[in-house]
């Protein structure tokens, strides 16, 4: 009996190939010294299914030294690089243990390029295996059917070209990222003496540079006033909402007088036009597509999103989700889909009038990818009780699924004119007059209809009241997650498996200070240092050039050593001219990291003294934190504030509405709260300290 | 150089960093939109501005700045 390896990406994944390809579906799983496998019998073979945890491998500089430029890497063990991943250890042990007997390997992580690098990286160097005489199977469910046809039908080689690919990414952006930060770092130690990681990468350096421009805009925005017209009107004796037809108006007399001519008048109906809209149902998700409407609906990070996706794709329920592509390719079995999705009582009447229509083509849209179809349901049913957050991402998978097969929505729009003393008004009007695919998308699309009677040419109209709305323009919007990363799609930066991360860590390194990328003091003294010396890394466009030469390699056009060659070449000119400025560029970083770390550590003026500012200080004696006085080294004031010993303080620069002292945040993770510097005292938080108390002494009776 | 009289960046111009330069171009630009809009004048546009939710955080910085400047 031969043994074949069957190498898997994760433990979920492995337990789900173990049960599909087990032919009496009970596959024996076999734990030994923190790390298990599955062994299964299928046509006479012992297979053997392990599973890594993700990357078992990284790189590693070859040469020592916490210094740049280092240009040599190695593929090291993942514990050896991080020194929290020792869960990894007793898998590779395990792996290399069993490789010695095995026959054949087989290659089953996810089909992309971080799938395809994985399982290289796993047979290269856990299993010590030639990669020519390995097998690769193809599939984008966890289904048992794709599951076993992968199997039967497992290529013959690897798919070299995405190995590559993967392979020259993690090195390119291994090499910017260590040597960059190291830099910028070295920098501001030899300006200061200071030890501060200040870190940017391939991606990270555009992407600062995109949310730095739109807080620009921002910051020196100013509002300007305008006004807007509407009325109330009666036709036929039914009331109408009217608009004055020129938009807004820049000058309040002219509004006043406009106003004043339309007051209590009489008006006729002048034009009238009607139109019927189609809407084509939506196009089937992609990552960016789930991504974004995740956000709209449920406020989900991309990154949750995605998170969130990968579960319901390893618990088989729906299909891979990092794809590109907007195609549901007629090689799936659509019919059969919606067959096992009736079973679910919430979709079963929608999908009995789905299949009751003749040819089920789903919509398609533009986006391609060479590796898997659209994101969709695979009908499975869910073998756990799904957590609330997965249950909305895979309603809205099924809903957009479903939607896909539906007619086009039509919508009826009328705009009616109305001339009233020389001034023109618009009624507008939207009614929905077919719901078709919105009506299985369900609660994820809604028309606002706005119902107007019937009218007439000639038909008058009584005006009735008359209003005017002082406004004021707006700045831009401020970019969220889900924008951002679709920003990043657009222009083509990172890929699909990096950008959640990459709009993460822009936040996570400090650049900016919450999810509305308002930048903070040390994202500027960053991009201002870049820009000054080394425009360059903040370019999409250099970053763009390199994504499009990896992007070479998948078409065969290109390979990995002449990329990686390109960029080593590119990365040493960086370097060279920033050793070069190294001392301007540390003074100018040192300058913006004192500006941050005043303004994170400034509260405002002091309420007693008005003169010393307000800082958080930690006591050298006992380590505890408090608000003090910058007057009190001279002496010449002494006030204090007591500050909760927990969580991460950020001032607001507001006041407090019931004892005007500063405000603070006062937060760890995702829970926060405000409050006032003068909280022990503040009339507006007594009850809320007194809760605190109660709950103290609670606690300190539990001790006793 | 010296510092921005507002910020402590590097000035460029007035003692004023390219940053509130470009909010004071842009209060200047607005005065004119206002003027038409309004018929104020320019103090009185500088106290109204600051009353204005949706200014940007260096725009209110050089009102402040540019009132004070007055005041003094």
């Amino acid at each position: 009996m031969s043994k074949i390896m069957v190498i898997s990406e994760k433990p979920t994944a492995a337990r789900k190939l173990a049960f599909a390809l087990d032919e009496h579906n009970a596959p024996q799983e076999i734990k030994k010294r923190g790390a298990s496998y599955f062994e299964c019998l299928r046509g006479g073979h012992a297979i053997y299914v392990v599973y890594a945890l993700g990357h078992l491998f990284e790189l590693k500089q070859v040469e020592k030294g916490w210094t740049y430029p280092r240009l040599d890497m190695e593929w090291v063990p993942k514990y050896e690089v991080d020194k929290k991943a020792t869960n990894v250890k007793p898998i590779i042990r395990l792996i290399k243990r069993l490789a010695k007997e095995i026959d054949e390997f087989i290659i089953a992580t996810d089909y992309d390029i971080e799938g395809s690098l994985i399982g290289y990286l796993t047979l290269r160097y856990a299993c010590g295996i030639d990669s020519d005489d390995a097998r690769r199977m193809i599939f984008s469910t966890l289904t048992k059917n794709e599951l076993q046809k992968a199997y039967d039908e497992a290529s013959t080689e690897l798919d070299f070209p995405m190995i590559e690919a993967g392979q020259v990414r993690h090195e390119i952006d291994w090499l910017y990222g260590i040597n960059l930060t190291r830099a910028l770092t070295l920098a501001i130690k030899n300006a200061s003496g200071w030890f501060k990681i200040v870190s940017t990468g391939r991606v990270q350096g555009p992407v600062l540079a995109m949310v730095v421009e739109r807080d620009k805009k921002i910051n020196v925005f100013v509002p300007i006033p305008y006004w807007n017209i509407s009325a109330e009107g009666i036709c036929n004796g039914s009331a109408i909402h009217l608009e004055y037809s020129r938009g807004r108006i820049d000058n309040r007399v002219k509004t006043v007088r406009i106003a004043n001519g339309l007051q209590e008048r009489k008006g006729t109906v002048g034009d009238i036009k009607r139109s019927i809209v189609s809407q084509p149902p939506p196009v089937p998700f992609n990552l960016g597509g789930l991504q974004a409407e995740a956000y709209r609906h449920f406020g989900f990070k991309p990154s949750r999103t995605l998170n969130l996706a990968q579960t319901l794709y390893l618990e088989g329920l729906i299909s891979y989700p990092r794809t590109n592509s907007q195609k549901i390719p007629p090689t799936i079995d659509v019919k059969q889909i919606l067959v096992q999705l009736s079973e679910q009582k919430s979709y079963k009447s929608i999908i009995k009038e789905i299949i009751g229509q003749k040819v089920l083509s789903p919509a398609q849209g533009k986006s391609t990818d060479p590796a898997h179809p659209a994101i969709h349901p695979t009908g499975e049913r869910a073998s756990r009780r799904l957590t609330p957050s997965e249950k909305r991402i895979y309603d809205l998978i099924v809903r957009r699924f479903l939607a896909l097969f539906g007619k086009p929505a039509k919508k009826e729009r009328a705009r009616v004119e109305v001339k009233c003393n020389g001034h023109i008004l618009v009624c507008r009007g939207q009614r929905l007059i077919e719901a078709g695919w919105m009506r299985y998308y369900g609660k994820y699309v809604t028309v606002q209809e706005r119902v107007i009677p019937e009218m007439d040419i000639g038909d008058a109209v009584d005006i009735v009241r008359v209003d005017v709305e002082e406004k004021r323009t707006a700045p831009p919007r401020r970019y969220n997650p889900s924008s951002l990363l679709r920003l990043l799609e657009k222009k083509g930066l990172g890929t699909k498996a990096t950008r959640a991360g990459i709009v993460d860590s822009v936040r996570s390194r400090g650049y900016t200070l919450n999810d509305r990328f308002e930048v903070s003091t040390l994202g500027y003294a960053l991009f201002e240092t870049l820009q000054k010396y080394v425009p360059t890394l903040l370019s999409p466009d250099f970053t763009r050039e390199l994504q499009g030469e990896m992007d070479k390699i998948l078409q065969g056009e290109t390979d990995r050593e002449t990329i990686l060659a390109h960029a080593k070449e590119s990365l040493l000119e960086l370097l060279n001219s920033f050793k070069e400025q190294e001392d301007m560029i540390g003074r100018d970083l040192v300058n913006g990291l004192q500006r941050y770390w005043n303004e994170s550590e400034e509260v405002g003026t002091c309420p007693t003294c008005k003169d010393g500012k307000m800082m958080i200080i930690r006591s050298p004696k006992t380590g505890k934190r408090f608000i003090g006085c910058s007057n009190y080294r001279q002496g010449t004031c002494d006030q204090t504030f007591p500050l909760p010993q927990k969580g991460r303080i950020v001032p607001l620069g507001k006041e407090c509405p019931h004892c005007s002292h500063h405000m603070i945040k006062v937060g760890s993770g995702r829970r926060a709260f405000e409050t006032c510097i003068n909280w022990t005292e503040c009339p507006g938080r007594k009850g809320a300290l007194e809760k605190l108390e109660k709950q103290r002494a609670k606690g300190e009776r539990k001790d006793e | 150089m010296s510092d921005c009289a507002i910020c402590g960046r590097r000035s460029e111009k007035d003692d004023l960093c390219a940053y509130h330069i470009s909010a004071l171009e842009n209060v200047k630009i607005a005065f004119d939109e206002w003027r038409k809009a309004l018929e104020i004048d320019w103090n009185t546009y500088l106290t109204r501005l600051l009353d204005e939710e949706n200014i940007g955080k260096w725009a209110r910085e050089v009102v402040e700045y540019l009132m004070q400047q007055d005041g003094s």
